[in-house]
């Protein structure tokens, strides 16, 4: 997927601007979190809950080379073919060569936002593969050449008007109408052509288990099961963090997943696949290759605090929560990502040169840390990329910068009492003559902007120690 | 695929993984024991009863009965209020035991095993245009969530309980187990092949994917239909 993520703060401020949008966005992330909160109430303590799946994502991410070995071990001995490709193009060649060796003319997506961010779509269609995403809401973004508005429902936003244009043209609809119902209706009758069909199913990945050696697809649909259950080629891509450890901890964590993205018990469907069908099945793939995909992920992962990013299990609840996403949505991040968890990963993953806009829009407010049940702390980490920043700048020029400067004649000043008191002595008088109507207007030039929005009232004569000696003395 | 090929992948792969394994690992504290839901343990007629309320609450709509013949009576009444003409029913072990073809030759309704067709051709084409609904057993139900577990082999097609408007499922009372972590020893340990695949069915197919609107039937069943045998 081609990002632009530059142009973050243009595209928010024109979703600020845009009323339906703004007007989506005012209902529907509460509404989700009401019903996460109803569904988290099944447990006895919910805290405790979202502290024990933090601790398995904790464990998950410590030993990752462990379990997916593990994991590549136990796939293969079912019978699962499980190949590695070390980023976006090599994981796209892999996919476009086999839809080549196979001679196939389409396939049928389930929803996985891997492959958004390798860009598979746009790769297989180069290639004359003609590619139908079929989960309804990414069909519909897809017809629209939109990006995901949301991890979880990625068209929820589109006004019916345009779904209704846009099937019309493109997806069979035969009369217009602005019914949901009707409009979800013919989508089922366009994709279920293409599944009757299909050659090659396409899919992500949920979770592996290393254990068992198999993988987990959540969904409500049923179009997962269906590319799984009628190709003779599945086809499951999956970043190198999707690893488990025990079949236990996954049942736990769909448990979480659930909860925390829709609010529901469990999905509609859950299916765990371990190898192809068996001699004799009547249905299900003769081949199962799953494709383990890196993309830049095993870079950052020696520094102890960028691994937590490799928690996530992709539930949406902290875009729900978040108050910025809540105002400028999902396309401001400009890219598969979007919300806290986009601010985290997207800079990681395309580089903090072309993200710095991603991961400063935040107040550190923390709602997102408060819902996430892998225990990602987002503020923590937005706050170290932002140090990170500055690191960089400061030994890429080996030049002390202003504000630099500044902190080192303050960190002079304040360790030592007499410097301090000296300092403030000296500054008092000085800064005292800048204030002009409450307004430290004429130090505009010293500090620049920082200080243009800021009060300043007359300086007392004596400062409070001054007063305190006096008092003493007395 | 050519040697230079498979060595690339092979490259890919150890690449990766020294890069991981060269990190320092980091020593997680040993977990806690794994919370559990708010009432469990539940047992006897108060599993039943959490399992139904799931359902009810899924809307679906469950017939409760005593054994075989009051789940043919339960089928025929669905049968004539939804007019089936053509089923598709898979082979499992709660399935076989019940004369569906007789069945089905007394209500003239058309009863298509999977395991018959012609081909792969002939049965998608039964599968996707012209069965109105698929009847399957189910290996085991879990109250906590009204789920229902289908272990998929050559007598549990995949898209029996999946492709047709309607899948009607046959739940023995002794399939239904608590919570999920019951299956583990169930269906993956012992050592045992494990099924190539197992679908966890909670209610029909469903999306909100337009604007919020709940829409039943986006890719699967629009009915889900349970019939609780309570002597089985």
């Amino acid at each position: 997927m081609r990002s632009k993520t530059r142009q973050f703060t243009q595209a928010a401020s024109a979703e600020l601007q845009n009323e339906r949008s703004r007007r989506f966005l005012s209902n529907f992330p509460h509404l989700f979190l009401v019903r996460r909160e109803a569904a988290l109430a099944t447990f006895s303590d919910p805290q405790e809950a979202q502290d024990y799946a933090a601790s398995i994502r904790r464990e998950a991410v410590a030993r990752l080379p462990l379990l997916l070995e593990e994991f590549e071990r136990n796939a293969s001995a079912r019978g699962a073919r499980v190949l590695w490709a070390r980023d976006a193009e090599e994981a796209c060649n892999l996919v476009v060569k086999m839809a080549r060796e196979r001679g196939i003319v389409y396939t049928a997506k389930g929803k996985s936002m891997l492959t958004e961010e390798i860009g598979l779509n746009e790769a297989l269609e180069e290639e004359g593969v003609e590619v139908f995403e079929t989960d309804l809401g990414e069909f519909i973004a897809q017809q629209l050449k939109r990006p995901p508005f949301h991890i979880v429902g990625p068209a929820i936003n589109v006004p019916l008007e345009e779904i209704r244009d846009i099937f019309l043209a493109k997806a069979g609809l035969l009369e217009p109408t602005l019914d949901p119902v009707k409009l979800g209706y013919a989508a089922r009758l366009f994709l279920r052509d293409k599944f009757h069909h299909l050659r090659l199913g396409i899919t992500g990945v949920n979770m592996a288990i290393a254990e068992t050696g198999g993988i987990v697809n959540v969904e409500n649909e049923g179009n997962i099961r269906l590319a799984k259950g009628v190709a003779p080629t599945q086809i499951s891509l999956m970043s190198i963090d999707k690893v488990v450890p025990t079949f236990s901890d996954a049942l736990f964590l769909l448990r979480m997943l659930c909860r925390n993205c829709t609010g529901q018990k469990i999905s509609s469907y859950v299916t765990f696949d371990h190898g192809p069908r068996r001699p004799g099945d009547v249905d299900g793939p003769d081949e199962l290759i799953i494709i383990i995909v890196d993309n830049g992920r095993s870079d950052f992962y020696p520094d102890a605090k960028l691994r937590d990013a490799l928690r996530c299990i992709r539930c949406g609840a902290c875009l729900n929560i978040c108050p910025i996403y809540g105002k400028i949505g999902g396309y401001p991040y400009g890219f598969a990502y979007s919300g806290p968890i986009g601010q985290i990963l997207n800079p990681l993953l395309l580089g903090f040169e072309q993200t710095r806009d991603l991961y400063h829009a935040c107040t550190l407010c923390g709602a997102c840390r408060s819902v996430c049940p892998a225990g990602i702390d987002h503020p923590g980490l937005l706050v170290y990329y932002r140090c990170l920043e500055v690191e960089r700048k400061n030994t890429g020029t080996m030049k002390v910068s202003g504000r630099g400067l500044l902190f080192a004649l303050l960190a002079f000043g304040l360790s030592k009492r007499g410097r301090l008191d000296l300092g403030v002595k000296l500054l008092r008088s000085w800064v005292g003559d800048k204030i002009r109507d409450g307004k430290p207007g004429g130090l505009g030039r010293f500090l620049g902007g920082w200080l243009r929005k800021r009060d300043l009232p007359p300086l007392a004569r004596k400062t409070f120690a001054e007063r305190w000696k006096d008092i003493s003395n007395r | 695929m050519g040697r230079k090929e498979r060595g690339k992948e092979k490259d890919s792969r150890n690449l990766i993984l020294n890069r991981l394994r060269s990190s320092v690992s980091e020593v997680c504290p040993a977990r806690g024991v794994r919370p559990g839901l708010a009432d469990p343990p539940w047992t006897g007629e108060e599993l039943i009863d959490l399992f139904l309320k799931n359902l009810a609450d899924l809307a679906v709509p469950v017939y409760r009965v005593k054994d075989y013949q009051g789940a043919l009576s339960a089928l025929s009444e669905i049968a004539e209020g939804e007019g089936w003409k053509k089923i598709v029913a898979s082979t499992d072990p709660v399935i076989s035991a019940l004369p569906l073809k007789e069945w089905g030759r007394d209500k003239a309704v058309e009863v298509f095993y999977p395991g018959d067709s012609a081909g792969d051709d002939a049965c998608r084409k039964v599968l996707f245009e012209e069965a109105e609904a698929g009847i399957s057993g189910v290996d085991y139900a879990l109250a906590e969530s009204g789920t229902l577990v289908l272990l998929h082999n050559r007598h549990q097609p995949r898209l029996v309980s999946l492709a047709p408007p309607s899948h009607v499922a046959l739940v023995p009372a002794s399939s239904l187990l608590a919570v999920y972590e019951e299956l583990a020893g169930r269906i993956f340990f012992p050592e045992g092949d494990p099924p190539a695949q197992v679908t966890f069915i909670t209610g029909p197919s469903m999306t909100a994917d337009i604007q919020m609107t709940l829409f039943r039937g986006m890719h699967g069943p629009r009915n889900l239909i349970v019939v609780f045998i309570e002597a089985l």
